[in-house]
């Protein structure tokens, strides 16, 4: 008898582990790991419609609505308006019958009542409107507006951040759509494949780094050593390597550059000079040190840059690759991210667009700290590269971006791609010497120019007063 | 409005299960206060300002027999375990609620049979007095359990020889239903308290090697038997039980632990076997890519559980109408949709109190008769809460196992009360041994 009592109480004790199993792993499902899936649009609660509360209100930083519902007497139904049209279609998103954005990632947060009991109670007595959770996102709308309206009929897009708190202060992509009527247009979106309106370029384009991969080159050569800084090639406007060629931009012949040079000018021959004196494994490691290959966390959907170069390519993959064509791509958040990480001493901070709730009370919670991802290279590097990129601005390609008052730094980019016509680039952030604003910005189909440099020069003006 | 009146009803029900444990008053009020206000809500259409008469009617039925209930236990049942008792109702009325508000037509027939089931549980004590010495009765315990289980594949194979469908298919391909004169039940449920008892007397004593190499054999046929026909829940629970009335009576480890290994050995042979099996088990490891068809149910029953928070979306605002079968495999995620996860943590604890409270049970008893009884009446029960509860919550793999007294399902809701009428007696005994 004694000894069935030890084996009962092994027996409970079995059966009590699988209970704190199943109350531990129902707790760890419904409360931290929901948020992970439940705006997915499969689940049919997401397109449920609570007509008797007032949805939140998205502002953006400084407090100016961006979306808003508005009752109408009439038809005593809430309308939601988007004030923006057209500027925040692809990060603040839409809420109809289908939702995207941020209407849709925090649908739940929009609809929840903070204190629901007092809330319901002052409704049923003094017919007090209910009023959801609103939203505080990091975007300034002005800017969002004046680069939105910049970029004008051209494709493209620009990601602005703080590159020492991961704020996003402006996201854009053009074209775009109206949200305020995305239902009645919504056959004409899907069917314009050569546009895509819909697609957040910001986040999801794809595009060829073009020499703003220069960066990375750099990173690649200066890891391995610092004597590259020392280096000097002799550039004639074509570099020959093992039978293939490599041309400047418009064959124009630099003379003696040393790193900083070739960067100021943006010479290929230099870049690939030195990649094929490296070879691949350094730019890998640089590559993926700079998130390419790997997934960025993030509020809105996006896409992962992607570097397929092998360990063994051949000569005409590797010195493509360096100067950022061969089959490379990146998003421009990735650019952007990487531009703020020179500028924050080689940190990346993780990139937010929420800043925090605000109850329908007035009381602000959930404010969201900033977060360091990684650190993608080492502070001296950065600062080697600060150099580089204010001399770029200064004396190279990149001076249509320079400010009087203002010290800008950057680097430029022309993509080829297979539509024929060139991109064009640019990455930086400004005031170079104590960084608030940093941005990547890509215009598709210029044909080469100065357009993006142009529009970093307005935005580094607007953006720090 | 609605959600108020059903946060003030949850606020007195925590209050009052502080308690509990002392003044099972407090637990009768909790379920009492519990229905009223739930059948409150489910009644009052706050659109229309009416309220609806046969939700109504079905609520004061249910209240009836909540606040009956109980009384009429401790009377029948000499030293009744009000804890037990007391769960029971309370899970019973949380099940009508949320059947009826799935389903109204499925919570009359799922009440009807609580009602026959509660009737035939105040029985026991009469039944257990005239055969005093359950003991020798083992060889029918398990003449009619084995019957039970082989009842289903005997009319399986004779139903396909005569041509006429004797056996129904649910819809995960297992075989579980036997209709005879019309009247359709699962044998295997009713097979369930046999087992136990079989599994009691058997063990009641340290068997001898040839005596456990029979009683292996037997229950390994009757699982054998639950696995051919595809009742894969059920062969998981009957294996549990046995491990668990094995281990308790002989304290062999390594046997334990073979009888583990042996269940993991069989399971890579059922996965190769079963098709509908390794499709259950690729919807539990990687349910979003497959959330159209084969996990659909899981995924949704998932949304279900997070998308409301800790106080979920208020009683009759859920959408989990929306999963297939919902009343009897997703009872859990319908209910902690409507009241939250924090009540659906609760709840789980409520299964965990009978866990308790029977193994405290079987450590008092004087008989290993008693003691494997009552161990083996509180695994079943138990266990089964577990299976189907982890189901909901992506913990294991779905089975379409019923939740004991809550999921809709005539035969469980029916034996799972015979099962606790068992406890409650063994608690009188249990008590006059004593004295």
């Amino acid at each position: 008898m004694k000894e069935l009592h030890k084996n009962l109480r092994i027996m409970f004790w079995l059966m009590a582990l699988l209970f704190i199993a199943l109350g531990g792993y129902f707790v760890y499902v419904a409360a931290f790991e929901a948020s992970d899936f439940i705006a997915n649009p499969r689940n049919p609660r997401v397109a449920m419609v609570n007509d008797d509360m007032r949805r939140g209100t998205i502002y953006d930083t400084n407090g100016t609505p961006i979306a808003e519902s508005i009752f109408d007497e009439d038809s005593g139904l809430y309308t939601r308006q988007y004030h923006f049209g057209a500027a925040f279609a692809h990060t603040v998103g839409y809420s109809g019958m289908s939702k995207a954005g941020l209407e849709l990632s925090r649908n739940f947060t929009l609809y929840h009542l903070n204190r629901e009991l007092v809330q319901r109670a002052t409704y049923v007595i003094m017919g007090q409107e209910l009023r959801a959770n609103s939203i505080i996102t990091t975007f300034d709308a002005d800017l969002q507006q004046m680069i939105f309206n910049s970029l004008g009929d051209s494709r493209g897009a620009v990601v602005v951040l703080n590159p020492t708190t991961g704020a996003v202060l402006a996201m854009v992509s053009t074209p775009s759509f109206d949200p305020n009527n995305v239902t009645e247009q919504w056959g004409n979106l899907i069917a314009d494949t050569s546009n895509s309106p819909l697609l957040n370029r910001a986040a999801q384009g794809l595009y060829p780094p073009g020499s703003t991969f220069k960066v990375v080159t750099a990173v690649a050569a200066l890891e391995t050593s610092s004597h590259w800084l020392d280096f000097v090639f002799e550039c004639t406007g074509h570099a020959h390597f093992d039978g293939e060629t490599i041309q400047c931009w418009g064959g124009q012949a630099h003379g003696l550059v040393d790193m900083h040079r070739a960067m100021a000018v943006s010479c290929n021959g230099f870049f690939a000079k030195i990649t094929e004196e490296i070879g691949a494994r350094p730019i890998i490691d640089a590559a993926e040190q700079m998130l390419f290959n790997s997934g960025i966390e993030f509020e809105l959907v996006v896409s992962m840059p992607q570097f397929p170069m092998g360990e063994h390519p051949a000569i005409d993959e590797l010195i493509q690759t360096a100067i950022g064509q061969g089959r490379t791509t990146a998003t421009p958040l990735n650019m952007a991210l990487i531009a703020a990480a020179i500028a924050n001493g080689g940190i990346v901070m993780t990139p937010y667009i929420v800043d925090g709730t605000l109850s329908g009370f007035g009381n602000v919670s959930g404010a969201t700290s900033p977060q360091s991802m990684m650190q993608i290279m080492d502070a001296q590097m950065a600062a080697r590269l600060n150099e580089m990129l204010i001399e770029v601005v200064n004396t190279g390609t990149g001076t249509p971006a320079a400010l009087s008052h203002i010290q800008v730094a950057g680097k430029t980019g022309t993509a080829q791609n297979e539509t024929g016509i060139d991109h064009s680039w640019f990455i930086g952030y400004a005031p170079a010497e104590n960084p608030t604003v940093a941005l990547a910005i890509i215009i598709e189909n210029t044909g080469g120019g100065t357009r993006a440099t142009q529009l970093a020069g307005q935005i580094f003006n607007f953006a720090i007063d | 409005m609605a959600y108020f009146i059903f946060m003030a009803g949850r606020f007195i029900f925590k209050e009052s299960k502080e308690d509990a444990v002392t003044q099972p008053r407090g637990l009768w009020a909790a379920t009492i206060l519990f229905a009223i206000f739930a059948f409150a809500i489910l009644a009052f259409d706050d659109i229309a300002m009416s309220v609806d008469l046969q939700t109504l009617l079905f609520g004061g039925f249910v209240l009836l027999f909540i606040i009956a209930g109980p009384v009429v236990a401790m009377r029948v049942f000499k030293r009744a375990c009000p804890i037990m008792t007391h769960t029971m109702f309370f899970l019973l009325a949380i099940g009508f609620v949320a059947i009826y508000r799935l389903n109204p037509s499925l919570a009359s027939a799922q009440f009807i049979f609580a009602v026959i089931g509660f009737a035939v549980s105040l029985l026991i004590p009469a039944i257990f007095r005239i055969f005093s010495q359950i003991e020798k009765l083992e060889k029918l315990f398990l003449v009619l359990c084995a019957g039970l289980i082989g009842i289903v594949f005997i009319a399986d194979i004779l139903g396909s020889i005569i041509g006429i469908p004797l056996v129904s298919i649910d819809e995960f391909g297992a075989a579980r239903w036997v209709s005879i004169f019309g009247i359709s039940f699962q044998p295997s449920e009713i097979a369930k308290p046999l087992f136990v008892l079989y599994l009691a007397c058997a063990f009641r004593f340290k068997p001898s090697i040839g005596k456990l190499v029979f009683i292996g054999l037997a229950s390994a046929g009757m699982v054998g038997i639950l696995v051919l026909q595809r009742d894969l829940g059920s062969a998981l629970m009957f294996f549990m039980v046995f491990m668990v009335i094995f281990y308790t009576s002989t304290g062999s480890r390594p046997l334990f632990l073979g009888g583990f290994a042996a269940f993991a050995a069989a399971s890579v042979v059922a996965y190769q076997l079963f098709p509908h099996l390794r499709i259950r088990v690729a919807a539990w490891l990687n349910p979003w890519p497959l959330m159209a068809n084969e996990s659909f149910q899981l995924t949704q029953s998932l949304f279900a559980i997070a998308t409301w928070g800790p106080f979920g979306a208020g009683l009759g605002r859920g959408m989990a109408n929306w999963i297939p079968v919902v009343e009897r495999d997703i009872i859990f995620s319908a209910i902690a949709e409507e009241f939250g996860w924090v009540f659906g943590l609760l709840f789980i604890c409520l299964y965990a109190m009978i866990l308790l409270r029977g193994t405290d049970m079987a450590r008092r008893a004087k008989r290993p008769l008693y003691a494997l009884m009552t161990l083996g009446f509180t695994v079943f029960i138990t266990f089964q809460a577990f299976v189907s509860i982890g189901g909901n919550i992506r913990l294991i793999p779905m089975t379409g196992i019923t939740l004991p007294l809550v999921s809709y399902g005539g035969s469980s809701v029916f034996i799972t009360i015979i099962m606790l009428g068992i406890l409650n007696w063994l608690n009188g005994q249990l008590r006059e041994e004593e004295e």
